[in-house]
């Protein structure tokens, strides 16, 4: 009998589980996802395949969990596949074009920058919700939340008979103004439960209480949509838990925001939901701060076909505030991660007027995926530039039983290469150079940007393709430290998930000039905080394990950008804010530099964020005294020939199976480390160590 | 920018606009020319897309710091970097037709300002004057030096639209300005910042003008800590990869732009297209039909642009000429080299222009021309939109074809007004809504309502909310307008129309928007697109209609005094129960109507795109009482179309006679 935390992360092709028990141990596996009505069962086999590492058998396992985590895509295929409920929409009168209008920005929002200019090609979304069924219903409240044209409940209730009638599954409303006064939205959704009880309802005050009329009906239609189909998930998965295996404690949902919630409230707001996929990583590297005490992280994830990163500043991770999905914006605050097309199966090709070789945005996907695949690809891509420099073992398994063909990849390179004049190996290494670039420049964009030094932060690689590239692209921007997760690397967002705590953002819009009413911040401070205490109390949180963050976003009067400033706890004085301002200012000039700022300039607080926190149980991962630097025998593999390009072109390294390697080994580059996954290049000057956790850590 | 058969030595940027003519080392000011010819192909694409980078970060540094209302929310505004000699490197997403500044007043900046008052390092140059290049005075620009080993390497630069800088209106767009004295000073290239520092005593000059001019001095910091960042990221990485290396790739960048452009053009015929559209009431008070002229002239790889035939210089509505070379680039950028990211400088290359001076489109310094944004910036882009898209429709290339779009509105529908909120505040309300826009039709695709413009391919409109809690007004409505995009076998995107009403405090609107006749031509048969109008009722039974529970969707559904308006009309101080409508139109149509599939008719009716009497009228589509196409009704009502054209048609002798009957009357 021992305690043990589970995580089971859904991804499109695997869902990954992580046991991980009192002692440090831990357990994963991998098993197929499953779709549509089957769904859960993915997730049962891979807790089931998990278990039996540990030697449980026959669902013995449930009786040792004391809680399950779980990220699940479910939210966001379903807008990402267009699919969903079929909603309904009803807002002001007068204003049923919002959502298709899209503030005239549709067409733009979240293209590539490659494509921003092509007007004639690009185009807008399909409407988010139909326009015949959104209904316009007399109401009118202003920014003062003063009710100027009162709720005519009589057209209410007809337009959700109509809806109701046009067969709706979910209904969104979102009134104007409405998160200064919900009293229209709240009649709105009693009449709806009354007209129509069996349609999901989805309101914007409680989904997205913030200034916008737009973005606030996107988070409010996109909840009602997925609503139904993932309530339904998180429903049936639920109850097969308690009836089937007769699990009684928590099981909760990875939201976006970086933090878990009781699944009941998921499926309520399961718009929290979306975007969570990536968040389980830069999760777990927030735990990995913990374990090494080090507060700034540039956690990345490069795959088949993007690239994403996040940050992690002083031990938080940031936060964007409108975030994208489908060309469609919504507020809700959630992890930062931004994304570009760079991925193993990124695509190289020749720009006929520069002469130059390009590489991406185009993707080969998994299918065909890159030449060396032998699926009938027969375009160069980093995954196939990366096997012929060397950098993966061409003995290696990519999923079932395919090895990959050096051939075909020759074939595909070479083509190329022949009309830049390169030779195969030159135009191997031109590509991964390129690549490599194309990451350094989006992280430096966005470190340089918001006023850090890439200096001051440590890499954490993740992702097949990560490894093999993060000492290139951290090494442009000057960073010393990059981390390679080891036994849990392959299944390091449901080990992140597995760490997370409950997190939960309320924020109130204020919009108050200087000098700051302290009482009313106060106050305001005060009645989130005892929302907050509700949802924690909820879900059973102990007292002694609530944190309650403050945070206040502040911009000088005019700006629409504001940066995020932390509030102590406790009575908030003169004093306290006076603190807080200068902290604002500290950073916008950090950020922008000194001439930046006007010092006449008047500021404002714009939003008031409280976020609830339950701390959970977390296990440390296991640790192994470091042994001898010398690698054991068992992970030498035979040398390889590794193109390095210059004066030297190719050269004889040595490569070593991460598997075997122990923690205390050290190895210096130029070498390979094979992993099961993915690859390690460690190149000229730079050295590996493997660590107590068996994670890899390359000083460059 | 070729010179032959153009004597550009009187375009000095005094009297007549500034245009360069062969630009070789100006004196006092030592650049840095030398670059690597032979850079790998790895090298160019890495440097490449770290330059690109680079004046992406410039633009949202602007986009976290600036406060202009107009700048914020439209993208009004722009970053770009150019090499020593102010061709472009790389231009930003952002407003296109600042395109036609920025090298140009770098140029005279070099010619004008090395020897007195020098160019150093740490230096930084504000100005806004249209005759040396800006599109009008609220377009102030910053550009500052990079320097390597005491020689100009290159040039980065930024233009922000200002809230306000002066002028006889508040929002500096004047539309009763008679001449230049009575829009917003001209501030030609001053030395804002010198060795890194601010002059306080020119930002307080610059600042006076100003009826808000706090919001001068944040934007100004804003440009400035733009223009830092982009220096400081081009010096690193000459300091990584070379000098010689990172101007090669400036310099190849450009020469490939070139060849790309000259590549597209080796597929499209040599000829002429034109266009001809109409200015009405040059200013407040005035009622004249003022014709302007582009004609695009292509032989081999050059193209050439003239507005031979357009009217004098008049009244308020001219544009400078670096605004209308801008919106030819900026038609030209997006139509016939999306691809390019905004490499704009190989373009530039091809392109000639021939001006004729002291005419609208290319007026001396005495002009008023601080409203062009909204009046004579449209017109232009929605011509250089229209002959270009001829050029590209006469192509026998079917890609290139697919890329010609009908134009763009040619107006800009704004509401700016001015006044005091409940609290006593003054504040200043541009309202951008129209920047929600309406794109023009493809040979392929319909246009699309709300679907931004195609010269800020970024742009976005505000929501309702921002707008109320900025200024004292209520809106009642904003929604698409049917029947307003221009008919055609594709059809143009629809407009979109805008109420408010008065909601406390106090308001004058200083500037609204009137058409008398749409502007905005349609291609290969295709209609126009549509007007805009500003519908005034004072004394309104709004609030009464509130009380009563009613939220009318219609500005006809009021009772009020109406306010007949007029284009650059006086003033109107809206009272406490004063309600507008305004309009902002739908670009033009592609093909003849007759010709648009009935089926997709009856979808565009479905939809509230189309109305009913249109489909009949001028689509002869007949739908059944279900929304159904009604294939025979259809046909014959084609048919009838076409005899009725017949019947109606006149030939060029008509018109030609016609208009002597009309000059022999002495009418205009």
């Amino acid at each position: 009998m021992t305690n043990i935390v589970c995580a089971v992360d859904i991804g499109g092709t695997f869902t990954d589980c992580v046991l991980i028990d009192e002692d440090g141990e831990v357990a994963t596996a991998k098993s197929l996802s499953t779709h549509g009505e089957g769904a859960a069962k993915g997730f049962f086999n891979s807790i089931d395949a998990a278990a039996a590492k540990f030697g449980y058998q026959d669902g013995d396992v449930y009786d040792d969990l004391v809680r399950i985590a779980h990220g699940t895509t479910v939210a966001t295929n379903t807008v990402v596949e267009e699919g969903g409920a079929t909603t309904g929409l009803l807002t002001t009168r007068g204003f049923e074009d919002t959502a298709t209008i899209m503030r005239g920005v549709g067409r733009a929002t979240g293209e590539p920058p490659e494509n921003v200019f092509k007007i004639a090609e690009i185009d807008k979304p399909q409407p988010i919700v139909p326009r015949e069924l959104t209904i316009g219903i007399p109401e009118r409240i202003d920014k003062h939340g003063n009710v100027v044209v009162p709720l005519d409940e009589e057209t209410t209730r007809a337009a959700v008979r109509e809806l109701a009638d046009a067969g709706v599954e979910a209904i969104a409303i979102t009134l104007l103004w409405s998160f200064y006064n919900p009293t229209h939205e709240e009649r709105v959704k009693a009449i709806v439960e009354e007209e129509a009880p069996d349609v999901y309802v989805s309101v914007s005050h409680e989904i997205s209480p913030s200034l916008g009329e737009y973005e606030r009906t996107v988070a409010t239609a996109i909840n009602a949509k997925v609503g139904p189909v993932t309530a339904s998930y998180i429903g049936s998965t639920e109850r097969s838990l308690q009836e089937e295996y007769d699990f009684h404690e928590p099981f909760l949902m990875m939201q976006a925001n970086g933090g878990n919630t009781p699944a009941s409230l998921a499926a309520e707001t399961p718009l929290t939901l979306i975007g969570s996929g990536p968040v389980g990583g830069l999760s777990g590297c927030r735990r990995l701060i913990e374990e090494r005490n080090e507060p700034n992280i540039i956690a990345t994830d490069m795959g088949g076909t993007s690239f994403e990163f996040g940050l992690i500043q002083d031990g938080e991770p940031l936060v964007e505030d409108e975030p994208v999905i489908q060309k469609y914006q919504y507020s809700m605050p959630k992890l930062d991660i931004k994304s570009i097309g760079a991925g193993g199966g990124s695509i190289a090709w020749l720009d006929e007027d520069s002469h130059g070789l390009r590489v991406g945005p185009e993707s080969a996907g998994a299918d065909p995926g890159p030449a060396c695949y032998d699926r009938g690809g027969t375009e160069p891509t980093v995954t196939d530039a990366n096997l012929i420099l060397g950098y993966i073992d061409p003995e290696v398994q990519f999923g079932e039983n395919m090895t990959p063909r050096m051939d075909l990849a020759r074939d595909a390179v070479g083509s190329l290469g022949e009309q830049l004049d390169l030779t195969v190996e030159e135009t191997a290494k031109g590509i991964f150079d390129i690549i490599n670039a194309k990451m350094a420049n989006l992280m430096e964009n966005e470190v340089i940007g918001r006023g850090f030094d890439p200096r001051d932060f440590t890499v954490v690689s993740y992702g097949g393709a990560g490894p093999l590239h993060a000492a290139s692209y951290a090494d442009k921007l000057g960073i010393d430290t990059v981390i390679v997760p080891g036994a849990v690397s392959p299944v390091w967002s449901a080990y992140g998930i597995s760490q997370s705590d409950l997190r939960h953002q309320l924020e109130r819009q204020v919009a108050m000039p200087e000098p700051f009413d302290v009482g009313e911040l106060q106050s305001l401070y005060d009645e989130l905080e005892a929302e907050g205490r509700e949802l924690l109390e909820a879900a059973d949180v102990p007292e002694d394990k609530m944190r309650f963050n403050r945070v206040a976003t502040m911009q000088f009067q005019g700006q629409l950008h504001d940066l995020e400033i932390s509030v102590p706890g406790g009575e908030l004085t003169d004093d306290v804010m006076e603190d807080v301002v200068a902290r604002f200012e500290e950073q916008y000039e950090q950020r922008y530099s000194a001439t930046a700022r006007l010092p006449a300039a008047e500021l404002e607080i714009v939003t008031i964020r409280s976020e609830p926190q339950g701390v959970v149980e977390k296990f440390e991962r296991a640790k192994t005294p470091l042994g001898d630097a010398d690698p054991p025998e068992s992970a030498r593999k035979p040398s390889r020939d590794v193109f390095v390009g210059g004066d030297r072109g190719t050269i004889e390294v040595d490569v070593y199976d991460g598997t075997a390697l122990q923690p205390g080994n050290e190895l210096a580059g130029p070498s390979v480390i094979d992993m099961p996954d993915t690859g390690i290049v460690v190149q000229d000057a730079q050295r590996v160590s493997v660590n107590e956790y068996h994670d890899f850590e390359l000083k460059l | 920018m070729s010179t032959e058969e153009f004597d550009p030595s009187r375009w000095d940027g005094r009297d007549l606009p500034y245009i360069p003519g062969e630009f070789s080392d100006p004196d006092g000011v030592a650049l840095h020319d030398d670059y690597d010819a032979d850079i790998d192909p790895v090298t160019y694409e890495v440097v490449r897309h770290s330059l690109w980078n680079i004046n992406r970060e410039a633009g949202e540094t602007i986009q976290n710091l600036a406060v202009s209302p107009i700048a914020l929310i439209t993208r009004d505004f722009q970053t770009g970097i150019l090499t020593e000699s102010a061709e472009f490197v790389f231009f930003g997403q952002y407003l296109q037709y600042f395109s036609g500044t920025m090298d140009i007043f770098t140029k005279w900046i070099m010619e004008n300002r090395a020897e007195d008052p020098g160019i150093e390092p740490g230096d930084m140059f504000l100005h806004n004057d249209p005759t040396v290049g800006t599109p009008h005075q609220p377009d102030v620009a910053l550009v500052a030096p990079v320097f390597h080993e005491e020689k100009v390497f290159a040039w980065v630069s930024n233009l922000i639209h200002q809230n306000d800088v002066g002028g006889t209106v508040p929002g500096s767009f004047c539309p009763n300005a008679v001449d230049t004295y009575w829009d917003p000073p001209s501030i030609p290239p001053i030395k804002i910042v010198e060795g890194g520092e601010i002059s306080t005593e020119k930002e307080d000059l610059y600042r006076r003008q100003s009826r808000t001019p706090q919001n001068l001095s944040m934007d100004l910091r804003a440009g400035i800590a733009a223009n830092e960042r982009a220096k400081g990221r081009i010096e690193e990485l000459i300091e990584k990869y070379g000098a010689t290396t990172v101007k090669g790739v400036m310099r190849r960048l450009n020469d490939s732009g070139q060849e790309s452009i000259k590549e597209t053009l080796s597929k499209i015929p040599d000829g002429t297209w034109r266009e001809r559209a109409y200015q009405e009431r040059s200013m407040t008070g005035d009622d004249g039909v003022y014709p302007l002229e582009l004609t695009l002239t292509k032989e081999g790889d050059e193209l050439t642009f003239s507005n031979e035939g357009t009217s004098e210089q008049a009244g308020a509505i001219n544009q400078p000429f670096a605004a209308w070379r801008g919106t030819i680039l900026s038609a030209a950028n997006v139509l016939l080299q999306p691809e390019q990211m905004g490499a704009t400088g190989g373009l530039v290359r091809q392109l000639n222009f021939r001006p004729e001076p002291r005419t609208i489109t290319a007026p001396d310094h005495t002009a008023a021309v601080s409203p062009s944004g909204i009046y004579s910036n449209q017109v232009s882009l929605s011509m250089a939109n229209s002959v270009i898209s001829k050029m590209m429709l006469s192509s026998q290339d079917e890609e290139i074809r697919n890329g010609a779009m009908t134009p763009t509105s040619a107006q800009w529908q704004c509401h700016i007004g001015d006044g005091f909120t409940d609290d006593g505040e003054y504040f200043l309300a541009p309202m951008t809504n129209c920047m929600m826009g309406s794109t023009g039709a493809t040979p392929k695709r319909d246009g699309r309502f709300a679907n931004g413009h195609m010269w800020i391919p970024e742009a976005r409109g505000p929501n309702t909310e921002e707008y109320e809690q900025s200024w004292p007004i209520l809106y009642l409505y904003v929604k698409e307008h049917g029947d307003t995009g221009g008919a055609g076998e594709r059809r143009g995107g629809n407009g979109g129309k805008i109420c408010y009403t008065m909601h406390g405090g106090e308001m004058e609107l200083g500037v609204y928007t009137t058409d008398a006749i749409p502007k905005t031509p349609g291609l290969f048969g295709g209609y126009p697109g549509s007007r805009g109008e500003t519908v005034v009722l004072q004394d309104s039974d709004v609030k009464d209609r509130f009380a009563a529970g009613e939220l009318p969707t219609d500005i006809t559904e009021i009772d009020g005094e109406n306010v007949e308006t007029v284009g650059k009309g006086p003033a109107i101080e809206l009272d406490d129960d004063g309600i507008t409508e305004w309009w902002w139109a739908g670009c033009s149509g592609y093909g003849d109507p007759a010709h648009r599939d009935p089926e997709l008719v009856a979808t565009d009716v479905r939809q509230g795109g189309v109305t009913v009497e249109t489909a009949e009228s001028v689509y002869g589509v007949v739908l059944t009482d279900d929304g159904d196409v009604d294939g025979e009704a259809t046909e014959s009502r084609r048919e009838a179309l076409f005899e009725q054209r017949l019947d109606e048609a006149t030939t060029v002798d008509d018109i030609v006679a016609g208009d002597e009957a009309v000059e022999a009357g002495g009418g205009d």
